[in-house]
């Protein structure tokens, strides 16, 4: 757009000229000046038609002079540009103002060219308008520059906008240091590598800025101002000025920036790759460090990438099995060595649908054909929308399902433990009443024996068949005979000896239908139990664990049956107890072991107390761990307790310790009452 | 003869009765009293002299190892018998060590009575009293210092000591193999042997019961320091025992042959016994130059300690007459004889103990006997290498 010369200014040049014409001039001389002057020229009547075109129009238009008055000039304008000419006609004439408008006029060879058009109206006096005078001056080279120089501007605002933008937005630092390094530019993220914002940072010099890394880097300023060559990717580890607690990683470069030939500064190009070398260092423990093993997989099951732990596990190199179907590599087989058909694969579901799985127990196979168990979960690898493969991460559970086994083993050994202890026990509780009553047996055979000779004895004095015995004779003959036979002590002893042996085998029976009651292996299903009576089974098992060490006192409340797994609750009630016995060990007098039971709303207490040695309160959370025991070896596994929770637990119920150093323990069994875990429907 | 004083302990009075009443026909031969705690029969003991005590294992208080300990200490002379119902091996080993016989329970009367009776009896002719004292006191014989370490290393090493080095490490030492066939007399502490050696004994109680014994006799002894004198006399002693031991086998028939090493090694005990003070404490006035303690030959505490501890009865008697003049019947040579056969050979291939005599005809005539003439063995090469044998296992 032009427009932007006053139309006052040439209206004065106009009329001055006018002036002066009609004082020194003939008409003629007139056209021939107006031929001679390098615009295009013409004289136009008030209504528009042209009366006069000098010899520059009809030269650059291409028309004849002859035919001035035919001319439709506005034939002659850019077609783009015609309305506007028009327009500004009709406003000249309608206002009888000079006029001066800008648009591209048709030369004679067809191209448009721009011109600045002008027309004056030309008055008698004051009278009206007479003609209008118009010039056209070739303003096309003008345009031109004009144009080039606004594309140019436009480039460069652009250049630097998007400079602008660049600096703020990329996640780069920009910058720019002088000769003395002041900081002369610097954008926000290279200004955050200092201290204070880039505006605050202007001027001042790196040893202010970067007080921290300058002593680092300033080699490398000078290094690039005297040898006018670029350093690139220097690699800088730093906590940065404005996250000091935070180590940041930078890769900056450096560049000389010259001028004329002239090196007047340092110029930086600073990339923070602190996420970068954070996920590089992830990556790197990923595969290098991590005890699992990892691997990842393409969309058609072939191997991308291989961890350490999972080359060292399979036995293969990640270079061997690289772009390899992994199924067919390491998962074709069972543990067993039954084929595993790839259909049936887990991570078949993970590729085709999308989904993670999780594998407690496949097995894999190395590199030298053994095979070994493996638990492992997969995740889609996603990759834009679309699932390209799969990440799998594995662990080798053989030493697990060792340790599981020993586990297994333990808890059978603590059963055997008991039953073993237990047994030696039971061993001594029958081998006691089958001494005494053999030794009775023993003495009543003897008994039996001299009785029946007194007997005899007596049958003989009796016998009248025997003839005529004189009766002092008879009573002198019984007399001895009773005499030795001790009649007085056998009198008193053959009634309590028999009475002592009937109560040994009593004790036997007893003992041997506790047994047959406590006995593990028709009780391992659940039924209605009276609980009590279980306790006092155990005691009588139990009773020679207990009784040199502890009197026991039973203080039983009315229970209802409960729904539970007798053989495990024995032997639970047995663990317990022997702990109790043991617990008395080191004590001088003898202890006190009370038991006691009682219904606590919907559920069943059972409480065993000793008065023992107490449990440190430091080990009360350690009691209950597999395999912790404070007994010397071989008085016991560890398992007892342990095995106490797993029972209690798997009967909805809880075991609990109270206990004092010096002064006892207690544990209280609950169990409820229905059956059913307490909470649960 | 007076009655033998037989004092029975249990804490189970039934027991006690049914013992007096089974056992009312030896009331003539007997002397009984019961006490139903460790306490009451030490008190029992301390009123009136007593010659066995009958004691349970497991009681409430004082237990049987503790109450037989005291007996041993307070009263040496009284023959200390373990009858009870305990059946784990492990447990018995401090009363093991303590007692001198062990009965299970039950055990039949016959067996009760046989036991007493023979304890009721001491060996000794002349010294009875004396020997049965001094043999009494000892519940365990130490180990010779150089022993001590492969001992321990046997203990230290379980559970995976080889059964064959505990055989090796127990059957040339005095005392353990002493202790094992003591306890493998008995059914108490397991499976019996059926021979009387230790290999059989080791093999048949097992080897944590072994480990168990000789950890226990081990701590009975470690703190006790060894006179220089005394170490060098046992340890040449030993090396006799031990080489008369090798000898002895090739001597006797395969049917003794476990006898008579056993009585081969076994044939200086009672020296052990006074010379390391393995009773009370050393015997006052026993030294390495004198066969005597307290006025008693050591022959006749060796032979009443066997005797005590229920040893095989060839092996006590092959002890008991290791000195004394043989003359074996053509048909066989005996157990005894065989012994001191090697004796005197192995004394003269070690140049001989002057003091002792040189029994040359006697020996001469032993090894003239058929049976050591049956096959052509050179005697006294088969004695040289006996003593290089058993130099070598003294250095090992």
């Amino acid at each position: 757009m032009s427009g932007s010369r006053a139309p006052q200014a040439a209206q004065r040049e106009v009329d001055y000229s006018a002036a002066s014409c009609q004082l020194l001039l003939s008409e003629d001389d007139l056209y021939l000046v107006a031929d001679s002057i390098p615009h295009l020229m013409w004289v136009a009547a008030p209504d528009g038609s042209i009366e006069y075109v000098n010899r520059r129009g009809t030269e650059y238009t291409g028309l004849r002079r002859e035919s001035h008055y035919d001319w439709d000039w506005l034939s002659l304008v850019h077609p783009d540009d015609v309305d506007y000419a028009r327009e500004g006609w009709a406003e000249a004439t309608r206002t009888e103002t000079p006029y001066e408008r800008d648009y591209r006029l048709r030369r004679a060879d067809g191209e448009y060219r721009w011109h600045c058009f002008r027309s004056l109206p030309v008055r008698r006096g004051d009278g009206p308008i007479v003609s209008w005078i118009g010039t056209a001056t070739d303003i096309e080279d003008q345009k031109a520059l004009e144009e080039s120089l606004r594309r140019s501007e436009r480039q460069t605002a652009e250049t630097l906008t998007l400079l602008e933008t660049l600096q703020s937005a990329a996640p780069i630092g920009f910058g720019f240091v002088d000769r003395e390094f002041r900081v002369v530019r610097s954008n926000e993220i290279l200004a955050s590598i200092g201290t204070g914002s880039p505006a605050e940072q202007l001027g001042r010099p790196l040893a202010e800025v970067i007080p921290e890394l300058w002593p680092r880097v300033e080699s490398t300023y000078r290094r690039v101002l005297d040898t006018g060559e670029a350093v690139r990717n220097l690699h800088i580890t730093a906590p940065s000025g404005r996250d000091p607690d935070r180590v940041h990683s930078w890769l900056g470069s450096y560049y000389p920036v010259r001028l004329d030939g002239e090196i007047i500064g340092v110029g930086l190009v600073v990339v923070d790759i602190t996420e970068r070398t954070a996920a590089e260092e992830f990556r790197s423990v990923v595969m290098e460090n991590m005890a699992e093993g990892l691997y990842t997989i393409d969309d058609e099951g072939r191997l991308t990438s291989l961890n350490r732990a999972a080359s060292k596990m399979l036995g293969w190199e990640e270079s061997e099995l690289e772009g390899r179907d992994m199924h067919a590599a390491v998962h074709f087989q069972r543990f067993d060595g039954t084929p595993m058909p790839s259909n049936e694969c887990g991570l078949l579901k993970v590729r085709a649908e999308g989904r993670p799985v999780s594998v407690a127990a496949e097995a894999f196979t190395r590199k030298d054909g053994s095979v070994f168990p493996v638990s492992y979960s997969a995740a889609p690898l996603r990759i834009g929308s679309t699932f390209r493969g799969a990440v799998i991460v594995f662990r080798d559970i053989t030493d697990q399902r060792k340790r599981q086994q020993r586990e297994l083993e333990a808890r059978h050994d603590q059963k055997l433990e008991s039953l073993g202890r237990l047994s030696a026990g039971i061993a001594h509780e029958i081998n006691t009443p089958i001494q005494f009553v053999g030794d009775n047996t023993r003495f009543l055979a003897t008994a039996y024996q001299e009785m029946l000779e007194l007997l005899l004895v007596y049958r003989e004095c009796m016998d009248l068949s025997a003839g005529e015995i004189a009766w002092d004779e008879r009573i002198g003959r019984v007399t001895k005979a009773e005499q030795k036979a001790d009649i007085d002590y056998l009198a008193s002893e053959v009634p309590v000896a028999v009475e002592q042996s009937l109560e040994g085998i009593e004790r036997v029976a007893s003992l041997v239908r506790a047994m047959k009651s406590f006995s593990y292996k028709d009780s391992n299903d659940r039924s209605y139990v009276d609980l009590n009576e279980a306790i006092r089974t155990t005691l009588t098992v139990a009773r020679n664990e207990v009784k040199y060490v502890a009197d026991v006192t039973l203080d039983l409340g009315e229970l209802p049956e409960v729904p539970c797994t007798l053989g495990d609750l024995n032997q639970v009630f047995l663990n317990l107890l022997v702990n109790a016995a043991d617990a008395m060990q080191d004590k001088d007098e003898r202890g006190e072991i009370r038991i006691s039971t009682r219904v606590e709303g919907p559920m069943v207490a059972i409480s065993i107390a000793d008065n023992g040695c107490g449990i440190p309160e430091h080990l009360n959370h350690l009691i209950f761990e597999p395999f912790f025991t404070t007994k010397e070896v071989g008085k016991g596994t560890g398992q007892g307790l342990a095995l106490a929770r797993t029972v209690l637990e798997k009967h909805g119920g809880t075991i609990e310790v109270n206990s004092r150093t010096g002064e006892g323990s207690e544990f209280v069994l609950r169990l409820p009452v229905d059956g059913k875990r307490p909470g649960s429907a | 003869m007076t009655r033998a004083r037989v004092l029975f302990v249990d804490d189970e009075p039934r027991i006690l009765d049914g013992l007096r009443r089974s056992l009312r026909c030896r009331r003539g031969e007997w002397e009984m009293s019961f006490a139903t705690s460790g306490g009451s029969a030490l008190e029992l003991l301390g009123e009136s002299p007593h010659d066995v005590v009958v004691s349970d294992m497991r009681m409430p208080g004082m237990d049987g190892a503790e109450l037989l300990t005291h007996v041993s200490n307070r009263h040496p002379e009284v023959a200390r018998v373990v009858l009870s119902g305990h059946t784990e091996p492990q447990a018995a080993i401090k009363v093991a060590i303590a007692g001198h016989r062990f009965l299970t329970k039950p055990s039949d009367m016959e067996s009760v009575v046989g036991v007493i009776d023979q304890l009721a009896m001491t060996t000794s002719r002349t010294h009875g009293a004396e020997a049965r004292r001094i043999a009494g006191a000892v519940r365990s014989l130490p180990s010779l210092p150089a022993h001590v370490d492969r001992l321990t290393a046997l203990v230290r090493a379980a559970p995976d000591a080889e059964l064959a080095s505990a055989i090796r490490a127990v059957s040339r030492d005095v005392g353990l193999t002493t202790k094992l066939l003591q306890l493998s007399n008995s059914a108490f502490f397991g499976a019996r042997p059926r021979v009387a050696s230790v290999e059989s004994v080791v093999n048949a109680l097992g080897l944590p019961t072994i480990q168990a014994v000789v950890d226990t006799s081990q701590m009975l002894w470690s703190s006790v320091p060894w006179e220089p004198a005394v170490e060098r006399d046992l340890t040449a002693s030993w090396r006799h025992a031990v080489a008369t031991a090798v000898l002895v086998a090739s001597m006797a028939s395969p049917a003794n042959r476990p006898y008579a090493q056993a009585a081969a090694l076994l044939q200086d005990v009672g020296r052990f016994v006074c010379v390391a003070g393995a009773g009370s404490g050393p015997c006052p006035g026993a030294n390495v130059m004198s066969p005597h303690c307290q006025g008693v030959p050591y022959r006749d505490v060796g032979v009443e300690l066997l005797h005590l501890w229920g040893l095989p009865s060839p092996i006590v008697t092959a002890v008991a007459q290791r000195d004394l003049e043989h003359r074996p019947a053509s048909s066989g040579l005996g157990v005894a004889a065989a012994v001191r056969a090697a004796h005197l050979l192995m004394q003269q291939t070690e140049s001989g103990d002057p003091s002792d005599g040189t029994h040359d005809d006697e020996l001469a005539l032993l090894l003239a006997h058929p049976q050591l003439t049956a096959n052509s063995t050179d005697w006294r090469r088969a004695a040289e290498e006996a003593s290089a044998k058993a130099g070598r296992w003294s250095s090992q």
